[in-house]
């Protein structure tokens, strides 16, 4: 569904990501992990086309993503960054239906569109016609991923979705972000640096150091078979809130 | 639909301050008169008028254009067709490089240039070095060359003269007078500055009104400087052709008006304050019998004709500005060395002083409201450029990331997301050149193109409080009108998450 093949990036003299090789299976949820400046973020806006990779090649849906064709790839991608990124000046309603109605879709199409991902996402009733700024962090958020849903993409992309929310209400959207992930059966690649978050969303977590890919595995793969010695040093540096996990897991 | 109404943003403003040109034709059977910026040439310019309607044809007068080189282009171009001149200032200044030595020379070489001139209308109105008679007898002046045993006299010297060949350059080396103390004004101002002492000598021109009024006396010109400047009316010789009758009517001025009438002529205007066209009236229905003149048009006409010249040169020059600021404060945000240059040029526009700016544009444009609208054009830019510039660039990346991702290409990303973000800024720039160019728009009046700076003009050079405030108090209105304007089409169109107090830094 989507894969990279010696990809690499630098900006200026510094490496941001040193040739990389990564395939997202169909359905599958990935989540990239490791302390700023490893390049997970990087790969998120090389797939994104925000950026283009200095060698390599990404592939979506089997294309090789080019100038010319990213634009139609990104219809099929929905991207939702920390702090939702959403447009100020356009409510909640023209900022989720924005792009559908670019491309003129119906209106009664879009209505029952956005009906149907404001329940999804728990959005409370009313704030359709409110503007961004009226709204909390977490509702913004909500919001950003009606947003990303919109067109039905094939692939999410998360760039670090939680991080500025407080600990109660990220608590809560990550529990309602996993069962939508469940419900949808989306391909799905999120930036995280919170390893607790990245066990919580599950499937497979890419670890990354200094722009290379550490390891790959699920979370009872790294704990119990970490490749080198940061594998162990990036876990325990966030142990405390994993005690628990880790028993279960030992 | 995607808010069609930020499309409409544009377009609006200009309905707003867009008004429609109405700039004068060249070929209609009217003759143009030209006057200097005091009042003895704003009288003679009128008395051509009168005179040229007097025999059935159409005059239109340019009042107090801004100085002498101003006049002659525009006789040289055609922009007018006739003006009061000296012969002193024509052969020792305006074609002092020539090198002619009398008048009929003078005549010779102008007809080469295809310019004709009338005989002298009678009077020499030669330049004299004047100071306050108290001071004269105190310090026992009576001549020009007893200036040089005072090197402490401060002098204050019209602006035309500071720079004229047969002005202070040349009375300096001729006398070999020591003065450092000697600046440049308004001509008229300069007698203000020597009745409240603040200068001590000035030039003056011997006809002039304020000669007795002030009590000034005249030093003897006693190494013979100054020439002879009879007064005289130049006009394009293919005035003869096209409108003859006209030129004979401007003959009969020869040799009628003495100095002691034109004398009192300056003296009814600028000391008892009797409009130009009055004197000019009065004294040629006297001498040449000519039909007595109506009154001459209201306060209010003149004010209601001063308002739309204003409202045409600011409206046409903004709306252009506006037209083609955004786009290139959009192309400036987009290509960073691109944009450096095209700031740096607006920059350097707005650097260049106003008054200079307006008076490049005449060899260009000539004389009028079109020149003044470019000048005023260029004016406008820089505000404008510069703020949709810093409007675009201070957008968050996030933002525009955001948008990108979502798929939107450039052009939809700009008039979707770009733009109306940036609105508040681009207006903020619009209103800042609005304001600019209605206050700049009084310098117009220097040109010839009208508007609230004539009678600004006019009551400088009158010493007339109340007339300054005629041209100055509707300008300032103005300004605050076009800004409320501004302030209320923002408010309409500035989409509504941007007008609440903070906007949230995504």
């Amino acid at each position: 569904m989507l894969s990279l093949s010696q990809v690499a990036k630098s900006y200026g003299d510094s490496p941001a990501l040193h040739p990389t090789d990564l395939t997202l299976e169909p359905g599958s949820t990935t989540i990239l992990i490791g302390p700023s400046g490893c390049g997970k973020s990087t790969i998120l806006r090389l797939v994104a086309g925000l950026t283009s990779p200095d060698a390599g090649s990404v592939f979506f849906e089997g294309t090789r993503l080019t100038r010319e064709n990213l634009q139609m790839a990104r219809l099929r991608m929905g991207y939702v960054i920390q702090e939702g990124g959403l447009f100020p000046h356009l409510s909640i309603r023209d900022n989720v239906t924005v792009m559908a109605r670019y491309l003129r879709r119906e209106s009664a199409w879009i209505d029952e569109r956005l009906a149907e991902l404001a329940e999804l996402v728990h959005l409370p009733d009313g704030l359709m016609d409110r503007f961004p700024a009226e709204l909390s962090g977490g509702q913004r958020q909500r919001v950003s991923l009606m947003r990303a849903l919109m067109l039905d993409p094939d692939l999410l992309l998360l760039d670090e979705p939680l991080g500025a929310l407080d600990p109660m209400i990220r608590f809560r959207l990550q529990n309602d972000l996993r069962s939508i992930f469940g419900q949808l059966g989306k391909t799905v690649l999120m930036v995280t640096h919170d390893i607790a978050e990245a066990v919580h969303f599950g499937g497979v977590l890419v670890l990354m150091k200094q722009g290379r890919v550490v390891q790959r595995g699920s979370f009872a793969e790294l704990v119990r078979d970490p490749a080198e010695p940061f594998v162990e040093e990036f876990i325990t540096a966030q142990k405390e809130p994993l005690n628990t996990l880790m028993e279960a897991f030992a | 639909m995607i808010r069609r109404r930020h499309l409409l943003t544009l377009s609006t403003l200009l309905l707003l301050t867009g008004a429609t040109a109405s700039v004068g034709a060249a070929d209609d059977p009217e003759v143009v008169v030209g006057s200097k910026s005091f009042t003895e040439s704003v009288i003679l310019g009128e008395m051509l008028v009168q005179l040229a309607e007097d025999v059935g044809g159409a005059a239109r007068h340019r009042r107090q254009l801004g100085g002498t080189r101003v006049l002659w282009s525009a006789l040289l171009e055609g922009e007018i067709d006739a003006y009061p001149e000296y012969t002193g200032t024509l052969l020792r200044e305006t074609l002092a490089e020539v090198g002619l030595a009398d008048a009929a020379e003078l005549e010779r070489y102008l007809s080469s240039l295809s310019i004709s001139m009338t005989p002298p209308l009678g009077f020499n109105n030669t330049y004299a070095i004047g100071v306050k008679a108290e001071l004269a007898d105190r310090m026992e002046l009576r001549r020009i060359s007893d200036l040089r045993d005072h090197p402490d006299l401060i002098l204050g010297f019209g602006n035309e003269f500071m720079e004229r060949s047969d002005g202070w350059p040349g009375l300096r080396d001729r006398y070999r007078l020591p003065q450092q103390n000697v600046r440049g004004l308004d001509h008229d101002l300069a007698y203000r500055g020597l009745e409240s002492g603040a200068l001590h000598v000035t030039d003056l021109y011997s006809t002039d009104a304020e000669i007795a009024y002030y009590g000034l006396r005249a030093l003897e010109d006693d190494l013979a400087f100054f020439p002879r400047y009879d007064a005289v009316v130049l006009y394009r010789t293919d005035l003869a052709h096209r409108l003859p009758r006209i030129v004979s009517s401007f003959s009969r001025l020869a040799g009628i008006i003495d100095e002691k009438s034109m004398s009192r002529m300056n003296a009814r205007v600028k000391i008892h304050g009797v409009q130009e066209e009055r004197v000019a009236n009065e004294f040629l229905v006297q001498t040449l019998e000519i039909r007595e003149r109506a009154e001459p048009i209201s306060e209010t006409g003149r004010l209601w004709q001063h308002t739309k010249e204003h409202l045409v040169l600011v409206g046409v020059s903004l709306s252009a500005a506006i037209l083609l600021a955004v786009p290139l404060g959009i192309v400036a945000a987009r290509q960073q060395r691109l944009g450096q240059i095209i700031l740096g040029i607006a920059g350097v526009l707005q650097t260049i002083p106003s008054l200079a700016l307006f008076v490049f544009m005449i060899p260009v444009l000539g004389i009028g409201g079109p020149p003044a609208i470019v000048a005023l054009f260029l004016y406008s830019l820089l505000p404008i450029v510069r703020n949709t510039h810093a409007g675009l660039r201070d957008i968050p990346p996030s933002i525009i990331d955001s948008a990108r991702a979502l798929g939107l290409p450039p052009g939809g990303r700009l008039r979707i997301v770009e733009l109306p973000m940036a609105a508040r800024s681009i207006f903020a720039g619009v209103k800042t050149s609005a304001v600019i160019n209605v206050g700049t728009a009084t310098l117009g009046a220097l040109i010839g193109a009208g508007g609230y700076g004539q009678p600004i003009l006019t009551g400088i050079r009158l010493d007339d409080m109340g007339l300054i405030l005629q041209g100055a108090v509707p300008a300032a209105l103005l300004a605050l009108v076009v800004q409320g304007l501004f302030d209320l089409v923002e408010w309409r169109l500035l989409p509504r998450g941007l007008r609440a107090a903070d906007i949230p830094r995504t």
